[in-house]
């Protein structure tokens, strides 16, 4: 049986084409994706569709295709077709000012750019809309859902509480799938993930102590990588990029000349005005060496104990529980790469990113390293004004000059 | 001597436990005011009760509190802990994780999360919470439930019917009386409503059932019933909801007993219910003969909002008109709200 090519799957084709000047890395990454979203549409009866954060180790180690929904919603934005998806989803909800990144979502099955699929999975962690939204979806659409409940605390309790709902959702996809969990699968998904783990934080001393290698855009756009952890893919992205690194630092041909100044950026960009960080990077001679998008999460999975296991590495990202501790990860490494400045893209109708901006800023005072918050709408394009944030990029690089000069003297 | 107080927001916080540690519990609702010094600390794309309290607690309004109890119940809740834990002089702040699933997991892990509370407090204050006061505390706190329900019953009745204001007012003074007296206050409210018969023809007016996020004011509420229609049912957690239900008192693991009362109460928007809050919309508008539904959120709150969307449809498939009001936690958007709820009104 043929099945025809879904919108979505025809632009990620697409993207998956397009060469990129950091290497193949996010070639390798795309075409990844393409070839899950082939067999998503292949195997609809074991298609799952769910969020970044997730243990996805399980999901590839029971070989079911899954699509995660910030990709989705992303890769429409970069193609500039979200503007119907934003039109439902107002029309659903009748209320804006929720985050447009998940929202959008909500118009992805009724513009027919991508099948339903039987289940939507999600967790609590980092994004509440999310679950909300999977959950409104999976009634509307007569699809299973899945919800993975992270609580905000961090202690043994809570690792028992999230392994448990990881094995309960293991038997959930048993039962319903008719794929069972393979030791030996789960055990090789384990390795692939290490591995991978191995290589991104690699990439991340790598780009800390070096000048700058590559464009911000890659790191911002590889940042779902955790969502092919437990594959090859994984591994052959992120070696692929570290080698390609590598290289350049050893030969000193990096892409981006005469940088002045070395900026952190955190949080989400505009996918459909990536120019912008070209702006940036080349005109305003400002690199992005490092992003908050591309973190790893430094726990090894162990085979002899799965489910906890995943639950640590859940629970160990620097996004969940407390703002502290994502404030002190950002504050880290912008202490580790000896950033001039702070750039923090702010997606209007996310809570988490800009809820953590005054607690940021502060640190950054404190430590007198200048800041800059954007807040743009990372699908709505129809009010971007690309003027207007570079008027803000300028003087924010005219401040980095200041501090530095008053630094020398 | 004057017995301290701990506040709390959110109605899966166990009363039982504060008042059995002897501190006087409180529910902090804010004071409806538009925000002055939130801005610095807390964007504006956030919970307007939340900024509200935060502005409060800025200014210095809840400096009686000796303890504050928040819970997870939505990422500005979360956001709201930590601004309140560092720039909030409160002696003992505390975030209590609540479970968005009601199922045995779920509720053996609230139960730890119930211990854990004890054993904070205990360890704070120097104190020890026994099973004998906590069964004391349930006690007290299960009447109040029996004389809540008994007051829902009398609504019913049309010749004792109680109008959401003054619901509004007998239920805002449970968050600051003390629970004896209230007790006492719920009692004889009781027997006045039965001797008093209203002159309120409920049988004429529009039957209105007010749900969605916390309203601890009258505002909204007034305006539907000044426009003549009465407002029988309203399923809110800051009206009946926490109500429901009482605790076993016979059972011998008390703290157990409590988590799963609360767990199991009737589940607001940010749980995970597989549908049970749209069931239980559907049985009241069925049991109370609704003609109308108002749905009430507070702007940025994605659990109420995209909750009511499910509701909404649902609702309409019912053939029951459905009108939702967002509101900013002020008074200042009363005009606009006045001029949704006349022209829905009048399509009923």
């Amino acid at each position: 049986m043929t099945h025809q090519e879904s919108e979505f799957q025809r632009i990620v084709r697409l993207i998956s084409q397009l060469q990129t000047s950091d290497g193949e890395c996010v070639q390798i990454y795309n075409k990844a994706i393409y070839r899950t979203l082939c067999k998503y549409t292949h195997e609809p009866d074991k298609s799952i569709i769910t969020s970044m954060y997730m243990p996805h180790e399980i999901f590839h180690a029971m070989n079911l295709p899954t699509i995660f929904t910030e990709y989705i919603t992303g890769t429409l934005s970069t193609a500039r077709k979200t503007i119907p998806l934003l039109q439902v989803s107002e029309q659903i909800l009748q209320s804006v000012g929720l985050c447009s990144y998940i929202t959008s979502a909500l118009g992805i099955f009724e513009q027919n750019l991508l099948s339903v699929p039987r289940f939507f999975i999600s967790s609590s962690e980092i994004c509440e809309d999310v679950p909300k939204i999977f959950e409104y979806l999976s009634m509307k659409n007569k699809a299973r859902y899945f919800h993975i409940d992270v609580p905000f605390s961090e202690d043994n309790a809570v690792i028992d509480y999230v392994a448990k709902q990881l094995e309960e959702m293991t038997n959930f996809l048993e039962i319903h799938t008719g794929e069972k969990l393979d030791n030996a699968k789960l055990s090789d998904a384990f390795k692939m993930s290490n591995q991978a783990r191995y290589y991104g934080k690699m990439i991340r001393e790598l780009r800390a102590q070096s000048i700058p290698l590559m464009h911000g855009v890659t790191g911002i756009q590889l940042m779902g990588i955790n969502t092919l952890c437990g594959s090859q893919a994984a591994i052959d992205v992120l070696k692929n990029h570290y080698e390609t690194l590598l290289e350049r630092k050893n030969n000193g041909n990096t892409p981006l000349k005469n940088t002045q100044y070395r900026v952190f950026w955190v949080h989400q960009y505009l996918p459909y005005a990536v120019n912008l960080l070209s702006y940036l990077e080349t005109k305003l001679q400002t690199a992005i060496v490092l992003e908050e998008a591309f973190d790893i999460v430094d726990v090894e999975l162990d085979d002899n104990d799965p489910f906890r296991s995943l639950a640590k590495k859940f629970l160990s990202h620097p996004i969940h529980g407390t703002v502290n501790n994502r404030i002190a990860n950002i504050v880290n490494a912008v202490d580790q790469v000896q950033a001039d400045g702070v750039i923090n893209f702010s997606p209007i109708g996310c809570r988490l990113g800009r809820c953590g901006v005054p607690f940021l800023k502060k640190e950054l005072d404190e430590r007198k390293i200048p800041f800059l918050e954007i807040i743009g709408d990372s699908m709505d394009y129809r009010n971007y004004s690309r003027a207007q944030i570079e008027t803000r990029l300028d003087a924010f690089v005219e401040l980095m000059k200041i501090r530095k000069e008053s630094l020398n003297h | 001597m004057l017995t301290p107080v701990i506040g709390w927001t959110c109605c899966y916080v166990p009363e039982e436990i504060i008042y059995a540690a002897g501190f006087h519990s409180c529910r902090i609702t804010g004071n409806y005011e538009p925000t002055s010094i939130v801005e610095t600390y807390m964007p504006s794309n956030v919970c307007p009760f939340s900024r509200n309290i935060i502005d409060c607690g800025l200014q210095g309004k809840y400096k009686y509190l000796s303890g504050m109890i928040m819970t997870n119940c939505c990422q500005a809740s979360e956001f709201t802990y930590d601004i309140w834990n560092k720039y909030i002089d409160t002696d003992f702040v505390y975030l209590l994780d609540i479970p968005r699933k009601i199922n045995n997991v779920a509720f053996e892990f609230f139960k730890n999360r119930l211990i854990k509370l004890v054993e904070k407090l205990e360890n704070h204050y120097h104190i020890n919470i026994e099973d004998k006061s906590l069964k004391q505390s349930v006690l007290l706190f299960n009447k109040t439930r029996i004389l809540m329900n008994e007051i829902y019953e009398l609504r019913k009745n049309d010749d004792h019917f109680v109008t959401c204001s003054k619901m509004t007012e007998v239920i805002n003074r449970s968050y600051t009386m003390p629970r004896v007296e209230y007790n006492c206050y719920l009692e004889a409210f009781i027997e006045s409503q039965k001797i008093l018969k209203k002159p309120i023809e409920v049988p004429k007016k529009k039957r209105i059932l007010l749900i969605g996020s916390k309203m601890s004011h009258n505002y909204i509420v007034e305006v539907i019933e000044n426009f003549g229609a009465a407002i029988v049912y309203e399923d809110m957690c800051s009206f009946k909801r926490p109500y429901n239900d009482i605790i076993d008192i016979n059972s011998d693991d008390i703290i157990g007993a409590i988590a799963h009362r609360y767990l199991s109460k009737r589940p607001c928007a940010r749980m995970f219910d597989t549908g049970t809050m749209s069931d239980n919309i559907a049985n009241i508008i069925d049991e109370y003969k609704i003609d109308g539904v108002v749905y009430h959120v507070l702007k940025f709150c994605s659990s109420n909002i995209i909750k009511g969307a499910e509701i909404r449809e649902r609702i309409r498939g019912m053939g029951i008109p459905f009108q939702l009001i967002e509101g900013d936690y002020t008074f200042g958007s009363i005009e606009q709200i006045r001029t949704r709820i006349n022209t829905f009104l009048e399509i009923i």
